[in-house]
């Protein structure tokens, strides 16, 4: 009999899949979405009205909903999740995010007046700033070791020793969970589900005690704080977090291994389930070294939890590896194979070189433990920092309009060209910097997080909301793209007008502004012939070093205003395909408005070295000025790692990629055979997954651009 | 100290399909065989070859006027047509071919060259792995050969040689001895089915064979298996006994058969000689598997 949910394992999973689809919620249990609008409007309105602390009014507003909003539960589910939230607008779709996104504006046009849109400073082509709140992660560890009292405990503890809004907004909103808990608990016990009713009531009263509670308070969690208005970018340190709770059920007999693998099996399907592939997965980091300890973490847990993600072979949720010396050879190999297949949603990252990195940017060994990569591969202190990763969008490749357009300029050497081009960076990234600490004076007053915030030991023990900076560490990341398209630019530049001689760089500002009109076959050597970023080569590769250097020690010394530091990331995610559509030719013999190189890679199939020559350059730059992520992305053909050595081959490039000072790598096996097939015949080909950015998609979803960009990497590994 | 130089078709980085482990593997070319289901045609002449990819061509007409001796023209049919007699291999519309559809293979290359482009990559390669010396026939330059397996021998990188066995043996007693492990592909057991399909009976290469496992160095063997061609019962059984006696192998590998190289004759101007035969499922695999095993001695394992 299983302990778990009513049913065979696959009569649930076939449920799960559609368990959002028609989302029953009783008109009873609550108010319809657009009265819940009101009043949510109505308790802002009135905290605006009476002068109360906007962070009160931020946890009235939550209080509000949880008490308002309508939830479910069905016959099937081992969880009670079901929120009545996808209805409302905009993601995640309540009347509180658009309270938000209207204070942001205000206040952003305060900061910057007319220089702002959508409350972000742009400058098309080159950069975005804005407030970034979105990409922090909580304490996991107070969420499931206090539980929901024991934070409402420790919130009301301050309310008396340290009195303040603050701690008054923490205490409302915890005691709005719980409250939460108790009403969800009387609607599950009203739709026969008493098992969920027992469970939720314990939690309102108790810190969970098995594994099913842990994970049903972490799901509630993360509901509760994207309701809040903050991405949960996240769910911590799974095997470490979630171990004691699974070794302790399986001593006590309440649990077997095959009933705690569906159990996860129903824990990781509602991700995708709800998300529909739309929110860029969600993720869950496992292995690394344990708290004051040289051993890694990966346990039985681990195992289970991936074996389950094998199985599954979804998008969604997306999965980090912490890798050490110490890291166990199955897990790796395992994830090595999960890869092979084409479950490549995951990054891996090195643990060595983010430790030396976060050391360089001032962090705490002993903080080290609670490394997690949030959003994609941005790397953060769990619950000790408040990591906001795209905060700045910077487009090296934007700077080639600007270094033509000043008709003064003539060069007599490419040094002076470069000379030329580290200026502009330097006072555009500057720029960018100053534009920031404008608009972050005001987080305070656009995003207080009371539930974020009550899980910080920081923030509770200084009495300081998140976004008052009462986090140990506040950074603000500035994302770095088009490297590979700069420094071919550049090396084109040095080749073509001061080498070869075979235009001026004045011709060459014209030929470019034209969009190379008349001029292909200048554009076909620029594209073809010149040394490309990705292959090993000294001279461009040299090019990309000086610009990363030089962006990295400007970043890494300019404080914030919110007390802690800027901090370099070099990635694109998706925006080498929007920077690219911004950017006009660029000397490489790209195209105005075709893609920039993605994350730290090379410009779309110039890695004409294979995956040695790409590791050959981008472990060359020093990963440890990344303390906003730096990825490399590995395109390998599904031949090239078929037979008994295919995940020998992945795990050496890891290794050896690794070893070489790089910090993070992900995978797409891929035959451009089956892409093709895949865009004639979509419904033929619907599980087929693509590693995009920072997160899995299936390819069929991809625009004709992205996913010739995809085939064209493809073929040239094939 | 010499540093002796061949031809070299390509150099690939990381593959795990040509000897154990992660290696890199170097093709040579020049080869004694003329297999009609060679997978790597490009590899059978030692000498420079012209290659044109028609696929990338854009028939933008750049190497017209590049070529001295007027190769490249625009044929009847109104595609781009090359008068390949005439090709004195100068380059220069390579050069000129901004759409890299056309190439050069085989530039000669020294030992020295070949070592440090390999030597890179030696912290990707796993414990067993190193470099493959493959075609081609590697055991026609066995100077070249034997300095190259010399110098990776020295800085403790596995060496594997891929041959096709059809070289006199002294040729083999100049390489062997820095050879840590030999691919050796055994393509046929009936001598005029062989000479048939390689354009040599197999007398010399299984003569080679047993001389080679005399001199102690471990043998791979390595079995295309091309139906209609050399997978009758007689070719099966028949390598069986030979193996039998063979006393340094380690392992058989079966290659099973596919047309995919069509496109590489195209590009080099050869008339395709591969055999219009599927390629062989893994049920007829595991039969073959099957037969062998039981001539061997236990524990040689049978790959495919």
């Amino acid at each position: 009999m299983n302990r778990i949910y009513p049913g065979t394992r696959t009569e649930f999973l076939e449920r799960m899949e559609h368990c959002y689809d028609p989302a029953v919620f009783a008109a009873a249990d609550g108010l319809a979405p657009e009265e819940l609008r009101s009043e949510i409007r109505a308790v802002y309105e009135e905290g605006e009205r009476a002068n109360i602390p906007f962070a009160v009014t931020r946890a009235r507003m939550l209080e509000c909903f949880l008490q308002h909003v309508r939830i479910a539960v069905n016959d099937f589910d081992p969880f009670a999740s079901l929120v009545e939230r996808q209805t409302l607008s905009p993601s995640p779709r309540s009347e509180i995010l658009t309270i938000q996104n209207e204070r942001k504006a205000i206040y952003a046009k305060a900061a910057l007046g007319d220089e702002i849109r959508n409350a972000e400073a742009v400058r098309k082509g080159v950069y975005r700033c804005r407030l970034d709140l979105s990409h922090t992660s909580p304490d996991w560890d107070n969420v499931l070791k206090l539980g929901v009292p024991g934070l409402l405990e420790r919130a009301e503890r301050c309310c008396r020793e340290k009195p303040s809004p603050f701690a008054e907004s923490v205490r409302i909103a915890y005691a709005a969970f719980r409250d939460f808990l108790l009403r969800y608990a009387s609607i599950a016990e009203k739709a026969g589900r008493t098992d969920l009713a027992q469970m939720l009531a314990f939690l309102s009263d108790h810190a969970p005690e098995t594994l099913h509670q842990a994970l049903e308070l972490g799901l509630l969690y993360r509901e509760l704080q994207e309701i809040e208005g903050e991405w949960v970018r996240s769910m911590g340190i799974f095997d470490r977090m979630y171990r004691p709770f699974y070794e302790a059920d399986l001593t006590a007999g309440r649990l077997t291994e095959a009933e705690a693998e569906d159990l996860l099996a129903a824990y990781f399907s509602r991700f995708l389930v709800q998300s529909q592939g739309r929110d860029n997965g969600t993720p869950f980091c496992f292995g690394g070294l344990l708290p004051e300890s040289e051993e890694d973490g990966c346990n039985g847990l681990t195992r289970l939890a991936w074996k389950v993600f094998r199985d599954l072979g979804r998008i969604d949720p997306k999965f980090s590896l912490r890798i050490n010396s110490k890291t166990p050879d199955d897990v790796l190999y395992f994830a090595a194979e999960c890869i092979k297949e084409g479950k490549t949603s995951m990054v891996l990252a090195n643990e060595s070189v983010a430790r030396k990195m976060f050391l360089r940017h001032g962090k705490d060994p002993a903080d080290l433990a609670n490394f997690i990569p949030v959003g994609c591969y941005e790397p953060t202190i769990m619950g000790k920092e408040l990591s906001c990763t795209m905060t700045v969008l910077f487009n090296f490749a934007g700077l080639f309009r600007e270094l033509f357009a000043d008709s003064v300029f003539s060069p007599a050497a490419f040094d002076d060209v470069l000379g030329k081009y580290l200026e502009l960076q330097k006072n555009e990234l500057a720029h960018c910097m100053e534009l920031t600490n404008r608009l972050e004076k005001d987080w305070n007053r656009v995003q207080p997080s009371p539930l974020l915030s009550g899980t910080m030991d920081d923030c509770m023990a200084r009495g300081l909301d998140v976004s008052q900076y009462g986090t140990k560490y506040a950074s603000s990341g500035i994302m770095c793209a088009g490297i590979g398209t700069a420094a071919d630019s550049l090396a084109a530049i040095r080749r073509l007008v001061f080498e070869e001689k075979r235009v001026s760089f004045s011709a060459l500002g014209v030929i470019l502004r034209s969009g190379w009109k008349d001029h292909e076959e200048l554009r076909l050597l620029a594209a073809k012939r010149m040394p490309k970023w990705g292959n090993g080569e000294e001279m461009v590769d040299s090019l990309a070093e000086t610009i990363v250097h030089a962006a990295g020690e400007q970043i890494l010394h300019t404080p914030n205003a919110k007390g802690g530091s800027y901090q370099m990331g070099l990635w694109s995610i998706d925006w080498c395909y929007i920077f690219g559509r911004e950017t006009e030719a660029t000397p490489d013999g790209r195209h105005c408005g075709d893609p920039l190189s993605r994350n730290t890679g090379s410009t779309t199939a110039c890695d004409n070295e294979g995956v040695a020559g790409l590791i050959d350059s981008v472990s060359k730059l020093d990963h440890t000025y990344f303390a906003d992520g730096g990825v490399l992305d590995v395109m390998l053909s599904p031949h090239s790692v078929s037979g008994e050595a295919g995940s020998e081959l992945i795990v050496r490039l890891i290794r050896t990629f690794f070893a070489r000072g790089g910090m993070f790598i992900q995978f797409n096996v891929l035959s451009p055979e089956l892409l093709r097939a895949a865009q004639k015949e979509p419904e033929k080909y619907r599980n087929v997954q693509i590693r995009l950015c920072g997160w899995n998609v299936r390819f069929i979803d991809l625009s004709p651009e992205v996913q010739e960009t995809f085939i064209a990497e493809a073929e040239n590994r094939s | 100290m010499s540093d002796p130089a061949i031809p070299i078709a390509a150099l690939r980085r990381l593959t795990i399909h040509d000897g154990p482990g992660v290696r890199d593997t170097v093709f040579v070319k020049g080869c004694p065989l003329h297999c009609v289901w060679c997978h790597n045609p490009e590899c059978i002449s030692p000498h420079p070859q012209l290659l044109f990819h028609a696929k990338l061509c854009a028939s933008c007409g750049a190497c017209f006027p590049a070529c001295p001796n007027a190769v490249h023209r625009t044929g009847p049919s109104g595609r781009h047509e090359l008068k390949r007699e005439n090709c004195l291999q100068c380059g220069k519309c390579v050069t000129a071919c901004l759409h890299n559809a056309l190439e050069f293979c085989g530039a000669e290359m020294s030992v020295g060259t070949v070592f440090g482009r390999v030597v890179r990559d030696r912290d990707f390669f796993s414990p067993e792995g190193g470099v493959t010396l493959s075609g081609g026939e590697p055991a026609l330059y066995p100077d070249f050969t034997a300095e190259l397996f010399r110098r990776f021998k020295k800085n403790s990188i596995h060496t594997a040689l891929d041959t096709c066995g059809a070289v006199d043996f002294g040729h083999y007693r100049k390489i062997l001895p820095f050879t840590d492990l030999v691919l050796f592909d055994l393509k046929g057991m009936d001598p005029e089915r062989h000479r048939l399909h390689t354009g040599m009976d197999n007398g010399l290469i299984h003569d080679n064979l047993r001389k080679i496992s005399g001199h102690g160095t471990p043998v791979e063997i390595r079995m295309p298996i091309v139906p209609g061609c050399n997978d009758f019962p007689e070719d099966i059984e028949g390598a069986g006994r030979l193996l039998s006696g063979i006393e340094t192998l380690i392992r058989v590998r079966l290659l099973p058969y596919h047309s995919l190289a069509g496109e590489k004759y195209a590009a080099a101007g050869m008339a395709n000689t591969m055999p219009d035969v599927g390629t062989p499922d893994p049920e007829r695999l595991r039969g073959i598997a099957g037969i062998l095993a039981t001539f061997l001695p236990r524990g040689i394992p049978v790959f495919f």
